[in-house]
């Protein structure tokens, strides 16, 4: 309808337009009036319209040979419009009139819409990254990341230095710390590596922006003719630019996957040292865990004279009585004697058995036991002990242990001596760094003959090595070495080095009472 | 002499309600001091009995039997003691350092 109308307009426009200008008037006259029936207008009014219409039409034939020409005026007529919505850009070709310039800023601007869409892609990668590192940085600064680093760094190592303090002396231990560290240094290292690369591909959106800047130059100086084709090819090779820009950074950004991956797997392998280490922190924490004001109250209670005479406790498996004058050995300054030590040794069993994972798989001697080893006239009686260690008494073999401990009262001295058949060798433990060779040899001695007895198999010890063991916390007192005694077989059962000292000697006599008034060691 | 007392206790003593006899042995010199108990008795007559005969305070002493501690009130019977069994006396230790 509308078309129609538009038509019938024209025509009217055309009749007015005829009629004003007398030129068309005077020799369109008789056309005018045939073509009135003939449907004229229509033609007439498209003929105005066309720029290239041959002014003077009179003949049917002619007016039939200007029909091709609305074929050609089509593609010029409806492609035009259609090429503003797609390309915002290109419309400013068709009219002349239109700014150059605003066309330049127009595709500026789409280009850089385009390099924001990799920019923020690429920033995401960057953010997950970082985050799978678990360093929560949200900004995208590359300085703020290497102290944060370092201070992990510094943390970390402090950290180790502490524990390295506690460990004096263990090697072995230490070792392993300072690779923990060498590896999360390298851990920052890579972090910073990354960050570099990271920094590195911030600067590519710019250098691209440059380029799109050049092609924009280019499309300057194209004629305005070739405008249309020029910037329609341009955004053509904008897209393969940016597909090929793009495609440029894939390896780059499956290099950084592939860090990420590889950080992502230290980490991992960084978390699984550190439960590694743990138990033995565990172990260490555990045997210097501080007591309780009410334990030290309870402890200092127990040490009163009103105390003396009392049975403060009564170990029921070994049948031993702790009255208050027994305990008070453990006051500071006194030597220890035999039943204190006998009852701790026995808690300590206790605890290995409370928790055989936790403690090597040990026996404990009595006090009384070497002496009655070595009794008798020929100085090595083993009938006298030989029904010491029956599987019915103890409830384990003797034989299953992997440490057996055998205290040695030396007239007004504490040593210990181990029967240590994991590691196949005997040793002697002094805190005044005594040797005692017969000791290590009736040990030896006995240890064959227990073997035979209770197996019935001949072993050879000869191999084994004696050791008297020098790299040991010293006594530097004339009391402590009762305690220093108690003290090798906890830790040794504990399966840790002698990481104490004679600073740690009055801690572990208040922290001994407590546990044996609680019957319980920890 | 010590064997005669042996046999005849043992002859007299048939039935399952018999003493037992028991060795003591102090380990400083390897002495043994024999004695005579009956099952049910507590072993806190024996323990008082060789301090006596011993000269030394009941306290300064430890009785073991197979390594492990006898308190008084304890029996042979609850001991599963035998006849010739040995408890063993040990004097009490104490130490702090070499002189």
């Amino acid at each position: 309808m509308g078309a129609l109308t538009g038509n019938r307009k024209r025509g009217d426009d055309s009749y007015t337009l005829n009629y004003n200008s007398p030129n068309l008037y005077s020799f369109d006259l008789d056309r005018r009036f045939d073509s009135h029936i003939s449907k004229k207008p229509k033609l007439s009014s498209s003929m105005h319209l066309s720029p290239d219409r041959p002014v003077s039409s009179k003949s049917a034939a002619s007016r039939i040979h200007q029909y091709p020409d609305p074929v050609n005026r089509i593609p010029r007529e409806v492609h035009a419009p259609c090429r503003v919505p797609r390309f915002g850009f290109a419309a400013s070709s068709n009219r002349e009139s239109w700014p150059r310039a605003s066309a330049v800023k127009q595709k500026e601007a789409s280009a850089d819409r385009m390099g924001n869409i990799l920019r923020s892609r690429y920033e995401k990668a960057k953010r997950a990254a970082l985050d799978a590192l678990r360093y929560h940085r949200k900004d995208k600064e590359v300085i703020e990341v290497e102290p944060d680093a370092v201070k992990d760094d510094v943390s970390e190592n402090s950290s180790i230095e502490e524990v390295e303090v506690v460990e004096d002396g263990r090697e072995g231990r230490s070792v392993v710390l300072d690779l923990t560290s060498r590896e999360t240094i390298g851990v920052a290292a890579n972090l910073r590596e990354l960050d570099g690369k990271v920094a590195e591909q911030n600067f590519q959106p710019s250098s691209y922006s440059m380029i799109s800047d050049l092609t924009n130059a280019n499309v300057k100086v194209d004629s305005s003719v070739k405008m249309l084709d020029s910037s329609s090819a341009v955004g053509v090779s904008i897209h393969k630019k940016l597909l090929e820009d793009a495609e440029t950074r894939n390896p780059k950004l499956s290099s950084l996957s592939f860090q990420i991956e590889l950080n992502e797997k230290r980490w991992a392998t960084l978390q699984l040292s550190r439960p590694a280490k743990k138990p033995e922190e565990d172990a260490l924490h555990e045997a210097f865990l501080p007591l309780t004001n009410e334990e030290e109250a309870e402890v200092f209670h127990a040490f009163s004279n009103s105390n003396r005479n009392k049975v403060l406790v009564t170990h029921v498996n070994s049948n031993i009585e702790i009255t208050g004058e027994v305990l008070q050995c453990l006051k500071p300054g006194a030597w220890l004697n035999d039943e204190v030590i006998n009852v701790y040794l026995e808690l300590l069993k206790e605890r290995e058995k409370r928790d055989p994972k936790k403690f090597l798989k040990c026996h404990f001697f009595n006090t009384f036991f070497y002496k009655k080893l070595i009794g008798g006239r020929s100085g090595y009686d083993f009938k006298s002990v030989r029904r010491w260690t029956s599987q019915k008494k103890l409830g384990y073999y003797l034989l299953e242990c992997d440490k057996v401990f055998v205290p040695i009262h030396k007239e007004v001295h504490w040593c210990l001596a181990v029967i240590n058949k994991k590691d196949q060798k005997f040793q002697y433990l002094d805190s005044l760094k005594g040797i005692d060779s017969r000791v290590l040899k009736v040990l030896a001695g006995y240890y064959v003959d227990e073997v035979k007895d209770k197996s019935g198999e001949d072993i050879d010890v000869s191999s084994w090595k004696q050791e008297y063991v020098r790299d040991l916390p010293k006594q530097e007192n004339g009391f402590d070495c009762g305690m220093f005694m108690i003290k090798y077989t906890d830790f040794y059962s504990r399966g840790l080095g002698l990481c104490l000292t004679q600073e740690n000697m009055p801690y572990f006599r208040l922290r001994t009472a407590k546990e044996i008034l609680r019957l319980e060691a920890e | 002499m010590f064997e005669e007392k042996k046999g005849r206790y043992r002859r007299i003593e048939i039935s399952p309600k018999r003493a037992l006899s028991l060795f003591l042995s102090v380990s400083k010199d390897g002495s043994e001091v024999m004695f005579k108990i009956k099952r049910s008795t507590q072993l806190k007559k024996l323990m008082k009995a060789y301090c006596d005969r011993q000269s030394v305070e009941l306290n300064s002493i430890a009785f073991l039997f197979d390594g492990r501690r006898i308190r008084g009130e304890q029996t042979p019977d609850e001991l599963e003691m035998e006849d010739d069994d040995e408890i063993d006396a040990m004097l009490h230790q104490t130490g702090g350092s070499t002189v």
